[in-house]
């Protein structure tokens, strides 16, 4: 086993809130709110839903074998090459959401807080502090995670009560009346970020030191980061409407430049963007580690820190390269990410579970025969 | 050897991390409170109100005023804004902006190609108001310089704000609801507008706040009405309390009906809601707007016994009736213009949602001819501020005996 930390089941589920929020938290109103308008609430619930049942089949493939974490387990189950193989693959994955994360965070600072600063140094700045936590290892990333989770759990929750008595609920009427189509279809490139993303936790579970808790956990996370979204995006069109949402690239930010009311508690927006920055930092943190991670085993490495600084570099790279433009960047998080995230995290895992039912069974079967034999 | 080299790394982090990438000192930019945006031509003219700011803070002020403005000509509102740098000694600074301001030509025109950049750009907040000058060009109100208030653009601000919350002729509107008003179906926006009183050239004038009756001051009474992005027309001090009353968007107003032989009673009306139910049976639109407030005796000047309940019921009744009336008034001027301003078939898209596919495509002319709205209106005294009986009447009665 490369990585040798143990990280608790609290720690655990507080990395799954953070990693189903980073990213989605300031864009889910817009992408949902762009074709189910005034529907997007329900969507984000369905959507949510549709989450935990793709966390109960991620738990599905841990059930294979407690003690391994997905690389391991593809060599377990495919055999040695053709589980490398697809390791390969499934690098290649991880390496591109987390490029697209970088990316993200990279064109909100450039968009809304520093306008005038080069994209490359954010994503300069960002990336070497996830540097620093992977060489580091899991179980400083998780601790950071307590220290960190109330401030972004918290200034979000704030956020929400804060504009809450601007809601005017006259905005998301009819329900489900016009639109309906959109709210259905939108679900698929909902699903796309966070839950498909999902996956790479498969690299963690099994670190953390009591399986049955872990497992739970895993559900808890999901269903606290699911509730936080969903919170969020009722928000946006109860305050902001289901047109202006749509419109704005960071609808939430804009939410947050909503807050107005007692007099000293305005200009505070800079609190959704707090929130964001500690959510998407463990979001790119996780990834560049399972990368790292994915990368020792396929190299049969000994450590995860040897790879980690030029991948660093790689990412930037990476993340500037996934799109010329921010109109090509939401085409490509709207129309193919959901397709392609889909393919690891939904079809990967089934094809993992059905491949070692089959070959399970047919080792017991053995198993029995030798027995008959003796 | 590892130590001393990641030392030296830090110093040299240090380096980088001192300040902010593009920092810009409170020295080096002008900030500005409030834009007006007039057509010259084609092209956008658009003024800047700047703070003056050693006349705002600091111990001693000279002579000199408390903002300045600048005036500058392009093809479209970012351009003219960029523009401005030729004349300005710093790059403006835009996210203080208390208030934009339409010229009323500008607006007739329609002002939708300058609220794009105003949602675009980063700089913009969206919690400023917008206005419209009645009469005159923006450049014209944004010149003025008011009294109390230092920085007119704070003072416009904020008699937007109190008129609305004490008196209700005007609204505030903030920039989300104008865009989704003009971009929805059944729903058009309203703008309050700005007068100029007295000299419009003195105003620009220091002596326009050393003297104690400012010879130019700005007042705002009335809405404009917009039919999607161009000013149709106006609605009058009471047809926009009228607007405010069907809108559900009074605070706090006034009522007054004649009373007695001669004389006026005045109440304050403290607690107003407005209720609005739509509804479509068969082809023809119903909507009921129910008004029902709380008022306060405020101002007796006749002679009646306020003793009596009948009286008081009598009263409660006569200002229903006026406060109808009101509601009526803004409704025909509306119906003039045909501009939907009161959201009825953004209600009514609400309420029957399949029903109002069909209507539509004809709803303008719908709202004008055929839709039929119902006033209801309930107003009950409470109380009659810190005394009761009117002295009035013993004076009459004095009168009489001598």
């Amino acid at each position: 086993m490369i990585e040798k930390g143990k990280i608790d089941a609290r720690q655990f589920t507080i990395l799954v809130v953070m990693y189903t929020l980073g990213t989605s938290i300031i864009a889910i109103p817009s992408t949902t709110a762009s074709y189910a308008q005034e529907n997007a609430w329900i969507t984000v619930l369905l959507t949510s839903l549709i989450g935990l049942l793709i966390v109960f089949l991620l738990n599905q493939v841990n059930k294979i074998n407690h003690h391994k974490n997905i690389f391991e387990l593809f060599e377990y189950v495919f055999g040695k090459w053709v589980g490398k193989g697809i390791t390969v693959f499934f690098l290649l994955f991880v390496f591109i959401v987390a490029g697209k994360n970088l990316r993200q965070i990279g064109d909100f600072m450039t968009t809304h807080v520093l306008v005038e600063t080069p994209i490359q140094v954010i994503m300069l700045i960002f990336v070497l502090t996830s540097l620093y936590g992977v060489k580091l290892g899991l179980e400083v990333i998780s601790r950071t995670g307590e220290i960190f989770f109330p401030y972004a759990f918290f200034s979000l929750v704030l956020m929400i009560i804060f504009v809450a008595p601007q809601a005017e609920f006259k905005n998301i009427q009819p329900i489900m009346v016009n639109n309906t189509e959109g709210a259905f279809l939108t679900i698929f490139p909902t699903l796309g970020t966070p839950y498909f993303e999902l996956v790479v936790f498969l690299a963690i579970l099994p670190y953390v030191n009591r399986i049955g808790p872990g497992k739970k956990s895993f559900y808890i996370g999901v269903g606290i980061g699911s509730l936080l979204l969903f919170a969020v995006t009722l928000m946006s069109l109860l305050v902001l409407g289901p047109d202006f949402s749509a419109r704005n690239v960071y609808p939430t930010y804009i939410l947050g430049k909503k807050i107005s009311g007692v007099q000293f508690l305005e200009r505070i927006e800079i609190l959704v963007a707090i929130a964001w920055f500690f959510t998407i930092f463990f979001k790119i943190t996780i990834n560049f580690y399972v990368l790292s991670l994915g990368m020792s085993h396929l190299f049969n490495l000994k450590t995860t820190k040897v790879l980690s600084t030029p991948l660093a570099f790689l990412l930037i790279i990476a993340g500037l390269y996934l799109a010329p433009n921010l109109i090509a960047y939401q085409n490509f998080l709207a129309h193919d990410l959901a397709p392609f995230a889909g393919t690891f995290g939904i079809l990967l895992p089934f094809i993992l579970i059905l491949t070692a039912r089959l070959r399970k069974i047919n080792k017991k079967k053995k198993k029995r025969r030798k027995n008959k034999r003796f | 050897m590892l130590k001393k080299l990641q030392a030296i790394g830090l110093c040299m982090v240090l380096t980088i991390l001192s300040g902010c990438w593009s920092s810009r000192e409170l020295t080096d930019m002008a900030i500005a409170t409030a834009l007006g945006i007039d057509k010259e031509g084609d092209r956008i003219k658009v003024t800047v109100q700047v703070i003056n700011p050693s006349e705002n803070a600091g111990q001693s002020f000279t002579s000199r005023t408390a903002v300045t403005t600048f005036t500058t000509t392009g093809d479209t509102l970012f351009e003219s804004l960029r523009r401005l740098t030729t004349l300005t000694p710093r790059k403006l600074y835009l996210s203080h902006i208390r208030i934009i301001i339409f010229g009323e030509e500008y607006a007739k025109q329609g002002i939708a190609d300058s609220l794009d950049f105003i949602s675009r750009d980063h700089e913009m907040r969206t919690d400023f108001h917008f206005a419209i000058a009645r009469g005159y060009g923006a450049q014209d109100i944004v010149n003025i310089l008011t009294p109390i208030e230092k920085i007119p653009a704070n003072k416009i601000f904020s008699t937007l704000e109190s008129s609305q919350d004490f008196w209700a002729p005007t609204k505030v509107v903030q920039l989300d609801e104008l865009i989704s008003s003009m971009t929805s179906k059944g729903k058009e926006a309203v703008l309050t507008e700005l007068l100029i009183l007295g000299d419009l050239n003195k105003g620009s004038n220091i002596e326009n706040v050393q003297s104690v009756p400012s010879y130019t001051s700005i007042k705002s009474s009335g809405l404009g009405v917009f039919h999607n992005e161009k000013l149709v027309g106006w609605l009058d001090e009471n047809e926009s309390r009228g607007f405010n009353m069907i809108t559900d968007n009074v605070h706090d107003t006034v009522g007054v009906v004649p009373c007695g032989n001669k004389g006026n009673l005045t109440i304050e009306a403290y607690k107003n809601s407005t209720e609005m139910k739509g509804s479509i049976r068969g082809d023809t639109p119903n909507i009921t707007v129910n008004f029902t407030a709380e008022a306060n005796l405020a101002d007796i000047s006749c002679t009646i016994d306020f003793t009596k309940q009948k009286t008081i019921k009598k009263y409660e009744e006569k200002l229903a009736e006026e406060a109808k009336n009101v509601m009526k008034d803004s409704l025909e001027k509306a119906r003039d213009l045909e501009a939907d301003i009161f959201g009825f078939g953004e209600l009514l898209s609400k309420s029957n949602p399949k029903k109002w596919k069909k209507i539509e495509e004809e709803w303008a002319n719908i709202f004008v001819n055929d839709l039929n709205v119902d006033f209801k209106a309930d107003v009950n005294i409470r109380r009659t501020g810190t005394t009761t009986q009117p002295f009035l009447d013993n004076i009459s009665k004095k009168k009489q005996e001598e």
